[in-house]
């Protein structure tokens, strides 16, 4: 399976999908004018991906505003993720600054309804 | 020729309320940081909302009031920019004003709407404002589960992330012109204690 990157821009984030590291990473901020044809490619890469058993994979989202509907399309990753990890070798970080509610809470809400195991992660304001 | 002179009523409303909508703005000691009056581009909406939150953080809101409304321009706005083309004619032209005061900051948005989509529309939003936050939340988090984005990309909790942001400080109004048009606006606005 082939690494993607998609570079950041003022409305959305940076995604690195690294298969052979193991890392994935989604950071900056999310509103895209159309969430759903934004995700359709993340979306589809995850479909085509087979975690392997003996690797441990690492999923960080460092998010610093995100739109409605891209709250729906990162829930769908999410759920997405959650059918993929059948061995549970695919740890989730929710990263937000100590003082931001709003992005906390989301990742709260993600955890309740799609039964993910999210590990939230306060970061200090720079 | 009718189309163009149905057009050109429109482009004189429009600019009508533009103006009239300013010098309110002005009597009631609002300064204003940003109007326009245009097709919303999508460039436009992350400035508006890059630009109102280095003003907010100057002017001493708090962390929090500053996130709620960025979080109400891009939902507004995209709103607008997803919805505020008058399809049967055309006309794409809608205004925004982002104005403040010495202790709120305040978002106002005009654009003309099918007269039958008024109904649905108002019954909507009256539903969530008087909701209260609990039920609203809970509200929020079915849409969430059901997951369901349109074609065009909206999601259905625009209208519901703007009352929770703004802390139920939205208002609307809407003016039927004749059967088939109507206008819009809303304000929404954020406290700088939020």
């Amino acid at each position: 399976m082939r690494k993607l990157i998609v570079e950041a821009s003022k409305t959305t984030p940076q995604i690195i999908l690294d298969p052979i590291k193991g890392y994935f990473l989604f950071e900056g901020r999310s509103f895209p004018e159309n969430s759903k044809k934004f995700y359709a490619p993340i979306l589809e890469w995850f479909e085509g991906f087979e975690p392997l058993h003996n690797k441990d994979y690492k999923l960080e989202f460092n998010l610093s505003y995100i739109s409605s509907s891209s709250i729906i399309s990162i829930f769908e990753l999410l759920k997405k993720v959650h059918k993929l990890d059948k061995l549970g070798n695919i740890a989730i970080f929710w990263k937000h600054e100590h003082d931001d509610e709003s992005i906390r809470q989301i990742g709260e809400d993600f955890t309740k309804l799609a039964q993910v195991s999210l590990t939230l992660e306060a970061i200090s304001t720079s | 020729m009718l189309e163009i002179s149905v057009h050109n009523k429109l482009q004189t409303l429009i600019l009508n309320q533009f103006e009239s909508h300013k010098t309110v703005l002005n009597k009631t000691g609002r300064v204003i940081k940003y109007a326009a009056l245009k097709n919303i581009s999508t460039s436009d909406i992350e400035q508006i909302a890059s630009t109102s939150d280095s003003d907010m953080l100057l002017s001493g809101f708090s962390k929090r009031g500053r996130k709620s409304f960025f979080s109400c321009v891009i939902e507004l706005l995209q709103n607008l920019k997803i919805h505020g083309t008058f399809t049967q004619l055309n006309f794409d032209q809608q205004f925004c004003f982002v104005s403040k005061s010495d202790d709120t900051y305040r978002l106002d948005t005009f654009n003309f709407i099918a007269t039958e989509a008024v109904r649905p529309l108002s019954n909507k939003l009256n539903k969530y404002l008087n909701s209260n936050y609990d039920e609203l939340k809970a509200q929020y988090l079915n849409i969430l589960s059901e997951g369901k984005i349109s074609k065009k990309g909206g999601a259905g909790l625009g209208l519901i992330t703007l009352c929770l942001k703004s802390n139920f400080n939205l208002t609307y109004k809407i003016e039927t012109i004749n059967e088939h048009m109507s206008f819009l606006m809303f304000s929404v606005q954020v406290p700088s204690n939020l």
